[in-house]
C-alpha cells in the first residue's frame, strides 16, 4: 500500500467505528437467536457431509444487502428482508459461536471504485443523511474471524458475499486493503498478523 | 533454433480443448516454432487463430482409417513433437503409437494410473477420494450406495458424461444416456463432495517433472467448466508431492489433478485428466509456461521468450475471428423434428472409439479389467429367492401378488424385538403404519407383535379398531386426517400430529381429548410438502404461542417424518437431529415439556434394523430431559420386500437377434412404484431361475399406455420365450396398497 493510501484509509471515518452489534430485547430477542441457529442446522447437513465447520451460506439466499436503519434488535433482524454488511457479519457470527469455534467480528477496508461507491451513495442517501462507511475509493465492511478453538490461525469469512476471504487478494474490487480483528489475542491471516483492534494494513 | 510442434484438440465451444492454449504458450516462448493444429471437425474454431503455423483437418474418427492415421502420427513424430489435448486421443496414441522421445504423452503404462473410476494416482497423493461404486447390474446394491451418500450422486462415464442425480428414476435416466452414448459396464457412480474446484497442472517427461501450478476457480460456465481463475505457483512441499508421484508413474506429458476444497480445507481428488486443460495458457499468462517447459526438457531448446507476468489471474472472453477459407466452416445441419438449432456433430464421433479403447484396455488386462469382472457375471439369486421358482410355477394364472407369509412373521419379529428398545431413559415405541399395508394379514402381525397402529386418517383409525387395537394405542397424522369424519370422531388416540400451524389451532380450539397433540414439523432446505412452517421467525412464534395453548392435561409431541429410503441416511439424521433442535427451542419458549417425539417412517427394509436407534434416543433424551418415548412408524420397512408380482411374458421382441422388449401381464396399475426404486427380478425358464440384470432391455406393462413401462435397461436371456414367468420382487407396501384395476373392464366405484 503506498502512502497516499495509507492515509485515505487512516482518515477513514470507520477506522474507529466499533463492529455493529445487534440489540437483545429479551426473550423476543432469545426467540430470534434461537430460530437463526436452527435454521442453520437444518441448512448445513451435518450429517450428510463431514465438514466440521458450516458456514452460514444461506443468509446471502434469505436476505438481500442493503442499508438498515440502526439501532437494530435480534427479532426485528430476523424479520427483515434487506440487512446492511454489519447485520450479516452479526447473525454470522452468532451461527459460528454454536460451532464450537473462535469467533471474533471483524472490519476491513475494501477497495472499492468510484462508479460503485456512486452507487452505493445514492442507495444508501434515501434512508441517512451521512453515509460514513463510503469513502472515495474504498468502502467499511464488516466481516467474521473464525479459527478452530484456541488456534491462532484465522480464517475470514464474509457472509454478504457466502466467501471466505483470500488473505492475499488486495487488489482490484473488493480487494481487502485493511483489517481489524476484535479478539483478545493476536491472530494470523495469511502471513499478516491481526488482532487486539488495532487495524492492519495489506 | 525453435522446435517443431504439432498439437490436436482445437475445439472452442463451452467446453474446449486445450490445443489453442497449448499453442499460444509454445507461440509466447518461440515467436518463430512451426507449430501445426490438428482436429477432426473443421468446426473447431481454434484452428483459426493466428498462433498457429499450419492446420490439419482430419474426418472424424468414425470415418477414419486408424492405421493410416498412426502412420501420419509417427511420420511426424520423426521431426515434430506431437501432444495431444484429447483424453481418448491419449489413450488411443498410447495403444497406437510406439512411445519415442518426441511423442509427449503417457505411455500405456502411465495411464494405468489416470483410469477412472479408481484414480490410481491417488496412492501417491495426501488427497482424499470420494467413494465410488461401478456399475455391475446389482441395482439392491447401488440402490445402498446411493442412500449411504444421502442421494448425492454423479453418475459418469469413463472418459464423457457426468450428470448429478438426487433420486433412483433420475439416475435410471442418466444411466441409460451414458450407456447409449457407449459401454454399459462402464458407468460409474461418485459420491458428490461439496466444495470449491481447485486444480494442480503438471508437465513431465519420463516422471522428471518440468513445472506445475495450483488453479482456483474463480468463474465458472453453467457446467462448472473453468472461466476465470487465479493461478498459484506450488509450495516447496506440494513440489515435492506431485515431483514424487510423477516419478512414480514416470509420467510423460501435461496432466492436472482435479481437485474439490472443502469447508474443512481438506483436498478431494476428483479426476486425473491425462493432458494440459483448456485453460493452460492461463498459468502461462500468470508467467508458469508449463507447455513450453515441456517441450524445452524434450527438445534441448530453450525457450527464446518468456514474458513477464502482469497478473495472477485469468479470464475468458467470447469474441469473433476471421475464418481461414481453406477451412471453412461445417455446413449447418437440419435440425431433426423437436430441435431448437441446428448443432454440430463434434463429440458425437467418439463414440466407436471409446468403447474400441476401453475394451482393449480390458482385453489387455489393463486397469479395468479387475474391478469390472462382477459386471460380466451379474447378480445371482440368494438361497431365498431361488426358493420363489417353485412358488412362481404353481401359480394357475397369472398375474398374481404372492404374500410371503414366512417373511412376514420374520419381519414383524424384528420390529418387535426394536419395540422393547430403551435409550438414554426412553421408551422406543414401534407405530405399525396402516397404510402401506393394511392387509388382514399385517394388521394382525402387527397387533400380536404388540406394535401400536400408525393411522392417517379417520377411516384408517376405525379399521385399526376392528383388529383389537383400542384407541389410545392408535397414532393419527396426516394433511386431511379427519376424513372421512370430523375433527370431533374418535377422541382418546395415543398422539395426534397436526400438519399445518392453521390445523393445529382448529385442534386447540376442539373439544377433542387424546393422550398427546403435537405438530409435525417442515424442516427447511428438505423440500417437503407436509408439516408446519418453520422457515420465518413469526411461523416459530406463532408455534410457541400455540403450544402454549395446548390444555394442561394433554401432554406434548413433535413429528418429522422424511424417508430415509428417499433422502438417505444422512440426510435422515440431518432431518432427525434438526427437528429436535426445533422441538427444543418451541418447548423452552412455550413452557411447555416434550413428552414424545415420533421420527415418523419410510426406512428401507435393509436400514431398519441398522438404524442406531439407543443413540438417537439417547441424543433427544440428553436435549429433551423431559422426553418418555421416541416413536416410529415402519411400514415400507415390514411389508416392502415381503411381496412378489409373478407375471407371464406375453410378447417378445428382438433385435439383432438379442430381446430387445418382452411385453407382460402386470402392469404399472399393480406395481405404480416400478421405477421409484430398483426391484429385484428373475426369469423363469424351464424351471430355471435366472437374474434379470443389466442390459439394454425393457419390460412392458400390459396395458395401453406410453408410460407403462416396468424396467429399461436390463437383460434376458436369449432363450427368454412367450409364457415364461418373471417374478418381480419387493411387490409389497405401497406396491400393494398404493394398486389400482386398471384393464378388467370394470371400475371400482360405478356412478
Amino acid at each position: 500500500m503506498n502512502l497516499d493510501t495509507v492515509a485515505l484509509v487512516n482518515h477513514f471515518e470507520f477506522i474507529g467505528a466499533r463492529h455493529s452489534e445487534l440489540v437483545h430485547h429479551g426473550e423476543c430477542c432469545q426467540l430470534a437467536r434461537r430460530w437463526l441457529v436452527d435454521m442453520h442446522r437444518s441448512l448445513s447437513f451435518n450429517r450428510s457431509e463431514e465438514h466440521r465447520l458450516h458456514a452460514p451460506t444461506w443468509l446471502r439466499q434469505r436476505f438481500k444487502w442493503g442499508p438498515v436503519q440502526w439501532p437494530l434488535s435480534w427479532c426485528e433482524t430476523v424479520r427483515k428482508s434487506q440487512i446492511d454488511c454489519g447485520v450479516f457479519a452479526a447473525l454470522s457470527r452468532e451461527i459460528f459461536a454454536q460451532q464450537g469455534v473462535d469467533v471474533y467480528p471483524a472490519q476491513v477496508i475494501l477497495n472499492q471504485p468510484k462508479t460503485y461507491v456512486q452507487h452505493w451513495n445514492l442507495k444508501w442517501a434515501n434512508i441517512f443523511q451521512t453515509i460514513p462507511w463510503i469513502g472515495q475509493e474504498y468502502v467499511y465492511h464488516e466481516v467474521c474471524a473464525v479459527a478452530e478453538a484456541g488456534d491462532s490461525r484465522i480464517r475470514i469469512y464474509d457472509p454478504t458475499e457466502s466467501v471466505w476471504l483470500d488473505s492475499e487478494f488486495s487488489r482490484g474490487i473488493n480487494g481487502v486493503v485493511g483489517l481489524n480483528v476484535n479478539s483478545p489475542v493476536p491472530l494470523n491471516w495469511g502471513t499478516l498478523t491481526v488482532g487486539q483492534g488495532k487495524w492492519a494494513l495489506i | 533454433m525453435s522446435p517443431k510442434i504439432l498439437i490436436s484438440g482445437f475445439y472452442c465451444g463451452p467446453s474446449p480443448s486445450a490445443g489453442l492454449g497449448i499453442a499460444k504458450s509454445l507461440r509466447d516462448a518461440w515467436p518463430e516454432a512451426t507449430i501445426i493444429g490438428m482436429d477432426y471437425w473443421n468446426g473447431a474454431s481454434g484452428l483459426h487463430d493466428a498462433s498457429l503455423t499450419e492446420r490439419l483437418v482430419f474426418p472424424s474418427w468414425d470415418l477414419l482409417d486408424h492405421s493410416l492415421h498412426a502412420q501420419t502420427i509417427r511420420d511426424f513424430s520423426d521431426t515434430h513433437f506431437i501432444l495431444s489435448a484429447l483424453d481418448i486421443e491419449v489413450a488411443w496414441l498410447s495403444q497406437n503409437v510406439l512411445p519415442n522421445p518426441h511423442l509427449l504423452i503417457p505411455t500405456k503404462s502411465s495411464l494405468h494410473f489416470a483410469y477412472k473410476p479408481f484414480v490410481r494416482i491417488a496412492g501417491f497423493l495426501p488427497f482424499k477420494t470420494p467413494d465410488i461404486y461401478i456399475e455391475n447390474g446389482d441395482d439392491q446394491a447401488l440402490y445402498d450406495f446411493c442412500r449411504e451418500h444421502s442421494w448425492r450422486i454423479w453418475v459418469k462415464g469413463p472418459y464423457h458424461g457426468a450428470q448429478f442425480v438426487s433420486c433412483w428414476r433420475d439416475l435410471d435416466n442418466a444411466r441409460l444416456k451414458l450407456a447409449n452414448a457407449g459401454s454399459y459396464a462402464h458407468v460409474f457412480y461418485q459420491a458428490h463432495v461439496r466444495g470449491l474446484e481447485e486444480s494442480i497442472c503438471f508437465s513431465a517427461i519420463d516422471g522428471k517433472l518440468c513445472g506445475a501450478v495450483h488453479m482456483q476457480k474463480r468463474v465458472t460456465t453453467v457446467d462448472g467448466k473453468t472461466w476465470s481463475g487465479k493461478i498459484r505457483p506450488l509450495s516447496k512441499r506440494q513440489l515435492d508431492i506431485v515431483s514424487d508421484a510423477v516419478l512414480q508413474i514416470k509420467w510423460t506429458g501435461g496432466g492436472e489433478f482435479e481437485l474439490i476444497r472443502d469447508e474443512s480445507e481438506t483436498f478431494w481428488l476428483m479426476e486425473f485428466n491425462p493432458r494440459f486443460p483448456a485453460w493452460i495458457y492461463g498459468s502461462t499468462i500468470a508467467g508458469i509456461n508449463l507447455p513450453a517447459l515441456l517441450v524445452a526438457e524434450a527438445s534441448g531448446i530453450s525457450m527464446v521468450a518468456n514474458k513477464n507476468p502482469t497478473t495472477d489471474e485469468f479470464t475468458r472472453i467470447v469474441t469473433e475471428i476471421p475464418v481461414l477459407s481453406y477451412i471453412s466452416l461445417p455446413q449447418a445441419t437440419q435440425p431433426e423434428h423437436g430441435q431448437v438449432t441446428a448443432l454440430g456433430k463434434y463429440g458425437a464421433s467418439f463414440g466407436q472409439l471409446e468403447s474400441d479403447i476401453l475394451e482393449s484396455q480390458n482385453t489387455q488386462g489393463n486397469t479395468r479389467a479387475d474391478v469390472l469382472a462382477p459386471a460380466e457375471n451379474g447378480p445371482t439369486a440368494s438361497l431365498e429367492e431361488a426358493n420363489w421358482a417353485k412358488i412362481a410355477t404353481e401359480q394357475n394364472s397369472t398375474p398374481v401378488r404372492i404374500c410371503l407369509e414366512s417373511k412376514v412373521a420374520s419381519r414383524f419379529a424384528s420390529a418387535k424385538v426394536i419395540n422393547s428398545v430403551l435409550g438414554g431413559g426412553c421408551k422406543l415405541n414401534v407405530a405399525y403404519s396402516i397404510k402401506t399395508c393394511p392387509d388382514k394379514l399385517y394388521m394382525t402381525e402387527a397387533f400380536n407383535c404388540g406394535l401400536m397402529a400408525e393411522a392417517i386418517s379417520l377411516a384408517e383409525v376405525e379399521h385399526a379398531l376392528t383388529f383389537g387395537w383400542e384407541r389410545h394405542q392408535i397414532i393419527l397424522n396426516g394433511p386431511a386426517k379427519w376424513w372421512p369424519r370430523t375433527i370431533d370422531d374418535n377422541q382418546g388416540l395415543a398422539a395426534v400430529f397436526c400438519d399445518s400451524l392453521d390445523e393445529f389451532e382448529r385442534l386447540i380450539r376442539s373439544d377433542r381429548q387424546d393422550k398427546v397433540w403435537g405438530l409435525r414439523l417442515k424442516i427447511p432446505g428438505f423440500g417437503s410438502r407436509f408439516g408446519a412452517e418453520l422457515d420465518s421467525y413469526d411461523d416459530l412464534a406463532r408455534a410457541t404461542s400455540l403450544i402454549q395453548r395446548v390444555p394442561a392435561g394433554i401432554k406434548l409431541g413433535f413429528h418429522v417424518h422424511m424417508a430415509s429410503n428417499l433422502i438417505g441416511k444422512g440426510h435422515w439424521q440431518d432431518a432427525v437431529e434438526s427437528a429436535i433442535g426445533w422441538a427444543t427451542t418451541i418447548s423452552a419458549h412455550a413452557g411447555r415439556d416434550i413428552a414424545m417425539i415420533d421420527f415418523g417412517g419410510g426406512y428401507h427394509p435393509r436400514d431398519f434394523s441398522h438404524v442406531p436407534w439407543s443413540e438417537l434416543m439417547s441424543f433427544a433424551k440428553a436435549r429433551i430431559p423431559s422426553l418418555e418415548s421416541v416413536t416410529i412408524e415402519p411400514g415400507r420397512a415390514l411389508s416392502q420386500d415381503t411381496m412378489l408380482m409373478v407375471t407371464s411374458i406375453q410378447d417378445i421382441r428382438r433385435r439383432g437377434g438379442e430381446v430387445s422388449e418382452v411385453v407382460v401381464d402386470t402392469c404399472i396399475s399393480e406395481l405404480p412404484l416400478a421405477r421409484v426404486y430398483p426391484h429385484r427380478m428373475f426369469v423363469l425358464n424351464e424351471l430355471k431361475m435366472e437374474v434379470i440384470g443389466a442390459g439394454r432391455a425393457r419390460i412392458l406393462g400390459r396395458i395401453c399406455m406410453e408410460d407403462d413401462i416396468l424396467a429399461d435397461g436390463v437383460s434376458f436371456p436369449k432363450s427368454t420365450k412367450i409364457g415364461d414367468r418373471i417374478i418381480i420382487a419387493d411387490a409389497g407396501a405401497y406396491e400393494r396398497s398404493m394398486s389400482y384395476e386398471f384393464g378388467y373392464g370394470r371400475v371400482s366405484q360405478s356412478f
